[in-house]
Order: structure tokens, then sequence, then C-alpha cells
């Protein structure tokens, strides 16, 4: 199970189909971060029948791994996932060193985007088939970064999808905005790059502290609410020059040190 | 839409609103993604010698404080694997829950890779050496550099931190007949009882390990260290299977020693 996904025929088909990339991009290069984080999973099943997101994957600056990534070949038949094909990873890194996936082929850029980023979660997922093989695609993309520049946060978010289709009919999704809905019938919806990004300012659209990105979300009858290749950032800014070590200072571990025991009061009932 | 696509898209929903009323109860048997990095060493025996986990930086060991209303152990990284044991918030004792982790692999900074999950613990319950695999989210883990060190033949308690020797002491231990076990455990519980004048002295720990003698102790058997009244029992094997110490040497101890502390009884 534990495979890199490799990129079939939903790959190569990309060029002869419909093909819908968006996100930013840009020259600017990102500052230290205190903490970064990059998280991505292929399915989050919420309804009667309920699947945890998986595969999942996680990435923690300075807690944690630097990358992470996660693969799930095989989906067992299901009604509401019938098959796909799911890969996730995700990066944590102090320095702005993350190339992002999407980034070199996006159109439609954000001028103060970084090139690198300090957090990034990606998630693909291929030849989808999904409520009762209604809803299929050949790719589906996601990528969320964040990145500390001059000491503010910029996000990016991204999502791309090849093929996608409703009951057998081709569903085009042609310049999309975020939280574009593509198909809205008989109970049906389907929205594509489902984010709380601004993609005219690099920042959120909400109070949260880090960008999300759902590269489809879908709801149908049945109760079926299901997320395909969700990704999400965060970044805490160090400062704009970050201090070199004081040699003469120890290194601080990341892991807090367990403070004493507080005493309970009470008569022991050990074995004495 | 075409009309004829409508038809058929009602046809399908029909049909998945059905299988939906058919398989409800059913859950998606997804495998659980296999660990990443290589798991924890051998679980620790009865003659294991307990050993700092190598790490260039960071602690020697991370204790997992509870984090949620329940810890869950499993046997294995998976949720629908077997249940070891589930533990409240606060333990028997009114003390905040505590494992000791297992860990070999560390990051960088000697921190557990976040990404995994899942981390063994060892447990406190029976039979001794139990461990268990908990979820991190569960948990809040800090990091310790002490240690203690008991050895039954020699009848002495060394507490180190990290290479450094803090304190070295004699103690008493279990008779032949309620032999102190031996093994790797932690601190569990830290108590005060009300007067100094008992078998407990001025404090006692509980491990978390559980006499192998005696079943049918209140709580358990719950294996102890702690004070004592009589001083004079320290360096012979008096108890029933707890560890005495003199309470001027436990109380040395108390500011110094977190929950979590590994123990090793040789």
């Amino acid at each position: 199970m534990r495979t890199i996904l490799k990129r079939g025929a939903g790959a190569a088909l990309a060029s002869a189909l419909a093909v819908s990339l968006v996100g930013l991009t840009g020259s600017a290069s990102a500052d230290a971060v205190s903490s970064a984080r990059g998280a991505a999973f292929g399915l989050e099943l919420v309804g009667p029948v309920g699947l945890e997101p998986q595969p999942a994957v996680e990435a923690v600056f300075p807690a944690g791994p630097e990358t992470a990534e996660d693969a799930l070949l095989e989906v067992p038949a299901d009604p509401a996932v019938n098959s796909a094909t799911l890969a996730v990873r995700a990066d944590a890194a102090q320095q702005s060193t993350i190339e992002p996936t999407l980034q070199a082929v996006i159109e439609g850029q954000f001028s103060g985007a970084p090139a690198t980023w300090n957090a990034r979660g990606y998630a693909i997922t291929e030849d989808l088939a999904a409520v009762s093989n209604t809803i299929t695609a050949d790719v589906i993309e996601s990528e969320s970064t964040a990145a500390c520049i001059d000491g503010d946060i910029v996000y990016g978010s991204a999502a791309r999808i090849v093929n996608l289709g409703v009951g057998g009919t081709n569903v085009p999704v042609i310049n999309p905005t975020p939280n574009q809905v593509v198909f809205n019938q008989l109970g049906i919806q389907i929205i594509f790059w489902q984010t709380n990004w601004d993609p005219s300012t690099g920042g959120l659209t909400d109070d949260g502290e880090s960008v999300f990105t759902n590269a489809l979300r879908i709801t149908a009858p049945g109760g079926i609410d299901l997320t395909v290749s969700h990704s999400e950032a965060s970044a805490t800014c160090a400062g704009r020059q970050p201090q070199p070590p004081d040699p003469d200072e120890p290194d601080e571990p990341d892991v807090p040190e367990a403070p004493p025991a507080d005493p309970v009061p009470g008569q022991p009932t050990f074995t004495g | 839409m075409p009309a004829s696509f409508v038809r058929r898209l009602s046809s399908i929903l029909g049909a998945v609103a059905l299988t939906l009323l058919l398989v409800g109860g059913l859950r998606l048997a997804l495998g659980a993604p296999e660990p990443r990095f290589a798991g924890p060493g051998a679980s620790p025996s009865p003659t294991t010698t307990a050993s700092p986990t190598p790490s260039d930086e960071g602690f020697d060991w991370l204790v997992g404080t509870a984090a949620a209303d329940t810890v869950v152990a499993y046997a294995e990284r998976d949720t629908e694997s077997e249940v070891v044991g589930e533990f409240p918030r606060v333990n028997e004792q009114g003390a905040e829950q505590t494992f000791l982790l297992l860990v070999e692999e560390r990051g960088p900074d000697g921190s557990i890779p976040e990404g995994l999950g899942w981390v063994e613990a060892l447990l406190p319950v029976r039979p001794n050496g139990t461990t268990g695999y908990l979820r991190t989210d569960d948990l809040s883990i800090q990091g310790t550099d002490y240690r203690i060190f008991v050895d039954r033949e020699e009848f002495s308690l060394t507490v180190f931190d990290g290479d450094e020797v803090v304190m070295e002491t004699e103690v008493g231990i279990g008779t032949g007949e309620t032999p102190t076990p031996v093994g790797l455990f932690y601190l569990t519980s830290l108590l005060q009882p009300p007067t100094n004048n008992t078998v407990y002295g001025s404090y006692a720990y509980g491990l978390s390990g559980f006499s192998e003698t005696l079943i049918d102790w209140e709580d358990g058997g719950i294996i102890g260290l702690h004070g004592t009244n009589d001083p004079t029992s320290v360096g012979r094997q008096v108890s029933h299977g707890c560890i005495r110490m003199r309470n001027e040497d436990i109380e040395q101890l108390v500011p110094m020693l977190p929950l979590g502390t590994p123990i090793e009884i040789v």
C-alpha cells in the first residue's frame, strides 16, 4: 500500500482533456520562520458511511518531520467512494526551501508570492469514481502553501482537475475562481478549489491561522459530504533577520522539560 | 443539461440512496497507513537494561501526559486493532495519567516525529512490561533526563540526571515471599500521606509496576517508592514489594523528579 503514486493515465490525459489549473506563484523569497506546518489528506467522507481523513500526513517545524508522505493505491468499493488512488505529502522548513508542485505550471499569479515556501501540503487523487460512479475525475490536485515575507505571512492555494464528469458527461471547469460551484443539480453540489485563500492579497478570507484547499468538495443525497485532495499550510514568522545562534547558549530542546511532580495529598495504597 | 441526462442522473441517485440505506452501518475498511518509520525497539522485559533513547540532542526520555479525557492504547498502530487499555486523564491516585514513551526514532531535535501519529508506550497495567500504541494527539509530550536505577542485591538506589549521578542511597525492598519486581517501570503518581508516621513516610511515588505475588491488594498491588517511619528497615528485605527510602532521601527527590521518570529495577 505504501507506494508513491505513479502519475498514470490521468496525468497523461492532462494535455488532451479539459484541464483546470489555478493558483499563484511569484519570485519573492521568504524569511525564516519560528514554526511551520504542512498537512494533507486524500479523502474524507462525512455521512452515514464515514471515512476518516486518509491517507493523512503532517509535517511540522520545529517539532516534527520536515517531510511526510503517504499513499493509498486502492480504495475498497463503496457507494460513496467507489475507487480512487491517493497520494499526499507535507513539508515544513525553517528556511524557505520548499518548491511547490503545482506552482511551476500555474496560471493566474499573485504578485507578492514567493518562489519557495516554508510550509506546504499537497494531495493528488487519480481515477476517482464516487457517489455510485456518478462523479468521476482523472486527476484532482490540491496544494496549500505558507511563507513568511518581510515579517508577514503569505499564503498560497492551488488546485487542478482533469476531466471531471458527472453521470458520464464532462463538466468543464474553465477559469475558475476559489470556491466555484461547478455542478449543482438534483442534490449534488460540487465545489472546485474550495479554500479560505484570498487570491488578491495572499491572505485569508477568514480568521484562521492556516490556509486550506479542498480540490473538490462534493455533497450528495444520502448525507454524503466528500472532500477530495485536501491540503493546508501555516507558518509563524520568526522576524525579518533571524539571529544566529549564540554559541554560549546551550541548544534548547523543542520538547519541553517535564516539571517535578506535584504531590497529591492522600493515603497511598501501594504494597508498602 | 439535457433531459435524458437528468433522468439518467435521477435513476443513479435513486440507486445511490438505496445502496446507502443498505450499507448504513458499513464503515469503509481502508487499511490504516503503515508507520513511516521503524517502530520502537523491543518491549522492556524484566532483563532489559534501561538505557536512554540514543539522541545527540533533546531529552533522554520522553513522557506523555494524557491530553484527552481517555487515552486508548492499541496493540498496533491502528484504531481497529485490539485495545490494550483505556486510561482516564487522571489516574486512581489522583495524578495526571502519564506514560513512558518508548521512542527509537527521533527528529533532529530529539522530539518525536509528529507525523507518525502513534507512539509506543509502557503502560501502567498488569502484566508488568505491557506496552501499547497511543495516538500522539492524545498526549502532551515532555522530556526528562532523570532516571532511577535500583539494585536489589545491593539495596541501592541511584538517581541519574543524564550521565550524572545526583543521588545514591540505600533502600529497603520486598521480602522473599513478596519480592520487588524487576524490569523497567516509571513513576505514575506522587502522594503526600496525611502523616509521616506510617509505613509510607513523608512521600510515596506510585510506579507503573505491580506486585507479582499480591494480586488482591487494594488498587491492584501497585509497587511504590516511598519514605518510611522505620529507618531501620532500609537496607533489608522487609516490604511487600515496595522500595523504601529514608524520608530525607525521598524528600530530595520530590522537587526534582517528574511523573514518567523511568525506574529500572534489577
